[in-house]
């Protein structure tokens, strides 16, 4: 902790150093360090990427010099597939997001936070790394100076920030459909790696068995434990109308995770099979709009049917096209535009 | 305190644990392992060793049997309560629903639900078939009525006769034969919940050995603990000599060196597989931020039974007692160290947390010693925890040859007199001799 002073008055705040932060503040301000500490709650405790392949990036350079780089770095799996491989004839739905656009504002998990009915867990279960989040926003500290995965390794006195949204990467051969000892968690016939709460019991082995940690537990009954009671009569009506009708509230001990927001596609698939008159058609390109590419002001987020070869699908075939950060055949689905940075080497020093 | 904890546990929910996300397992799978393992032994100098014919086994085989009844309840509770909605852990079972799911035969979860459950049901099978001829015994000797009833229902209609023996063993040597696969088999498919997954540090093919030597390392230990104690209090040192506790640490050395041979393996692996996670997991193992427990794990499982090399240490009662204890915290610590370690820091660096036990948790562990050492004091209140029947079949007058070099030309009416004193009642006759 550290007080600020100027004049008479003064003010005791937690402080965090971070990579980068700047050593000065402002003129006529004296800071000095009280010697208390007060335990912060944060989502993210590591900010490096350790040379791994996650949020691959390049500057321009390299990429007109190999504008391949990120399947370089981040190379197709070599594993031959467990099961018989699936094909999904009707609509097979895929998301690319686009680190390029990505400033990392956080308007896509509070979208996806409302629209599905994720708990609120407050800072004492977010210390004991109980977040719910289905969709959480990764920062990662590099050094625009350094080259390849280098990047990552320089921590430096002036990083920059590499951010990546992760969210379920709807796996084929999802690791944790296999380990799921009562089927609670399996792949549905549009390529969807579906979570039935009714079934599940708990067990929390698909989250251990998770390559990107991204499930989540109700350890807790959330949204009744020492919370509101949405009977209550004293709760405004904004508060009563809280949660989104369309998406189950999950009780204690069930896994949720990213679900691409099935009640959409359902809504949506719905509205296509009674348009033209009751003929039916394809959902098209565009039409469906997962909540948290709504919210996204970069639009950084793409949602579609990768059989329509609509935007996501056509950005996957792109030369940046990143593979979600794992070398295995998992996330086909859900691959990422890898940063191209072009810094202003005078800026850089 | 179990089951206050297991109440508060069932009324609250999982989160009265610390566990959390990255580390979804912790104290509750930690515990299940170790009680598991801890039950090998039973089986292990029960079947195994009466296969082999190791007469030796016959004064500690009823304790090592009853300790793996014991130990092995305490395991099942852990999975059974670590669910997150325990009413309705029965989807695990293959049971006919209106809703036509079965369960994921693919899950190992669910073989080791079998697992267990097999391994219980034949474990508690074997140690009942070995007490019949004890507990007609008891009920012979009972001073109550009562007593009489519930010990003569017990020893379902033991009469001692020649045929009562010839199925008795029989079954038991049958018995004997299907519970040494499941030796193996158990902790192999505990194994197979950590080995069949993609987490790094779990997903090794050494698992299913390196575990089933844990498991024998760590029930010989928790056979020893309990060995030692009774036989102090209650004056066994003629029927638990110190040959007995000198073999039982030769095992103890033999699968702690194996444990650590495969300690040194899982990094040799790791290194040699050239997989940067895996690698990472073990480096992370020994520096990381739970050196700590992969240090204590080290020095109890590997470096102190290294003194059972001495004849003078593996004979000395203290230093033994004092290691079996040091060997029960090392392989629960093993069973953390693999559970916890792997799980703190894998594939994605911005997910990677630590885990904190809560109050419950200990509450929780501290429950199920106390379920199985009230359970191990009611067998020993209740029930003859040395073999009788089969401790007098080691005895030297039960040998055939016994009076031979009296008189050869008794011999015949030796062995007459004996078998129709085994006729008469309970005394057995003589088994596994050669006529």
């Amino acid at each position: 902790m550290i007080r600020l002073t100027k004049g008479s008055r003064s003010v005791e705040l937690v402080a965090w150093i971070l990579p980068g932060q700047a050593d000065w503040f402002t003129d006529g301000v004296a800071l000095t360090k009280t010697g208390a500490t007060y335990p912060l709650s944060q989502t993210q405790d590591h900010f490096r990427m350790e040379g791994r392949p996650m949020a691959v990036e390049a500057t321009l350079a390299e990429f007109n010099e190999t504008p391949n780089f990120a399947a370089r770095r981040s190379p197709s799996p070599r594993t031959l597939p467990l099961w018989r491989e699936v094909s999904y004839p009707g609509y097979k739905w895929g998301m690319s997001i686009d680190l390029n656009a990505c400033t990392g504002c956080n308007a896509c998990v509070v979208a996806c936070q409302s629209e599905n009915n994720i708990p609120v867990v407050g800072k004492e279960q977010v210390s004991r790394g109980r977040e719910m989040h289905w969709l959480r926003i990764d920062r990662y500290f590099v050094s625009p100076r350094a080259h390849g995965s280098d990047r990552d390794a320089e921590a430096t006195s002036d990083p920059a920030v590499a951010f990546q949204p992760l969210a379920c990467v709807q796996c084929e051969e999802a690791p944790c459909e296999n380990v799921c000892p009562v089927n609670a968690t399996v792949h549905s016939p549009e390529g969807l790696n579906d979570m039935a709460y009714n079934r599940c019991i708990g067990t929390r082995y698909c989250a251990n068995n998770c390559p990107y940690k991204v499930r989540r537990f109700n350890y807790l009954n959330w949204h009744n434990d020492g919370v509101y009671q949405p009977e209550d009569a004293d709760v405004p009506e904004t508060v009563r109308m809280q949660m989104n009708p369309n998406v189950t509230v999950r009780f204690r001990g069930v896994m949720e995770k990213c679900t691409y927001c099935v009640q959409r596609i359902q809504g949506r698939k719905i509205e296509a099979r009674r348009a033209d008159n009751g003929r039916g058609r394809h959902i098209r390109d565009g039409e469906l709009m997962t909540a948290c590419q709504q919210a996204c002001p970069a639009d950084a987020i793409v949602f579609g049917d990768l059989n329509d070869r609509g935007a996501a699908w056509r950005d996957r075939r792109r030369p940046a096209a990143l593979r979600a950060p794992r070398r295995d055949r998992h996330a086909a689905a859900h691959p990422y535009l890898a940063r191209i940075r072009n810094p202003n080497p005078e800026m850089l020093g | 305190m179990l089951g206050a904890s297991i109440g508060y546990l069932f009324y609250r929910g999982v989160g009265v644990w610390g566990n959390n996300s990255p580390v979804a397992w912790a104290w509750d799978i930690t515990n299940f392992v170790w009680w598991v393992g801890i039950g090998h032994a039973g089986t292990l100098i029960s079947a195994v060793l009466f296969l082999f014919r190791q007469k030796w086994r016959t004064s500690i085989n009823r304790f090592a049997e009853a300790m793996t009844i014991f130990a092995v309840i305490c395991a099942l509770i852990f999975p059974g309560i670590h669910v997150g909605r325990v009413w309705h852990a029965y989807y695990m079972f293959p049971i006919p629903n209106q809703m036509g799911i079965w369960p994921n035969f693919k899950s190992p979860l669910l073989w080791d639900v079998f697992a267990v459950g097999t391994y219980f049901t034949v474990s508690t099978l074997f140690w009942f078939v070995g007490l019949i001829p004890d507990l007609a015994t008891l009920r012979d000797r009972a001073k109550n009525s009562l007593r009489r009833m519930v010990y003569g229902f017990l020893a379902l209609g033991w009469r001692g006769s020649n045929r009562h023996w010839q199925n008795y063993e029989r079954a038991y040597m049958i018995l004997a034969a299907l519970s040494t696969p499941l030796v193996l088999s158990v902790h192999s498919v505990v194994s197979f919940d950590f080995a069949t997954s993609v987490e790094p540090g779990w997903h090794t093919t050494i698992f299913p050995p390196y575990f089933v030597a844990g498991a024998v390392f760590s029930g010989f230990a928790m056979v020893m603990t309990l060995l030692l104690i009774a036989r102090s209090v209650f004056k066994l040192t003629d029927l638990v000599t110190m040959t007995h506790i000198e073999l039982m640490n030769k095992i103890m050395l033999a699968t702690g060196s194996i444990v650590g041979y495969a300690y040194a393996m899982e990094f040799f692996i790791a290194w040699y597989s050239g997989n940067e996670y895996e690698r990472y997991v073990f480096i992370n193992r020994a520096t990381g931020p739970y050196a700590w427990a992969y240090w204590i794990m080290i020095s109890c499982n590997v470096i102190s039974p290294q003194l059972f090399w001495s004849k003078r240490l593996r004979t000395n009662i203290p230093l033994s007692f004092v290691l079996s204890i040091f060997i029960n915290i090392g392989m629960w610590f093993e069973r953390f160290v693999i559970i916890v370690t792997s799980l703190h820091r894998d594939f994605i660096p911005s997910s990677w947390g630590y885990f904190h036990p809560t109050l419950m948790d200990i509450t929780t562990y501290m429950g199920s010693l106390g379920l199985f050492f009230t359970l191990f004091l009611l067998f020993i209140r209740w029930v003859p925890m040395i073999a009788i029947a089969e401790l007098k079949g080691v005895l030297p007058e039960a040998s055939v040859h016994h009076d031979e070099h009296h008189d050869d030309a008794h011999e015949g009416d030796a062995r007459r007199a004996a078998l129709a004193a085994a006729r008469r009642g309970t005394e057995p006759c003589r088994r596994r001799s050669p006529p």
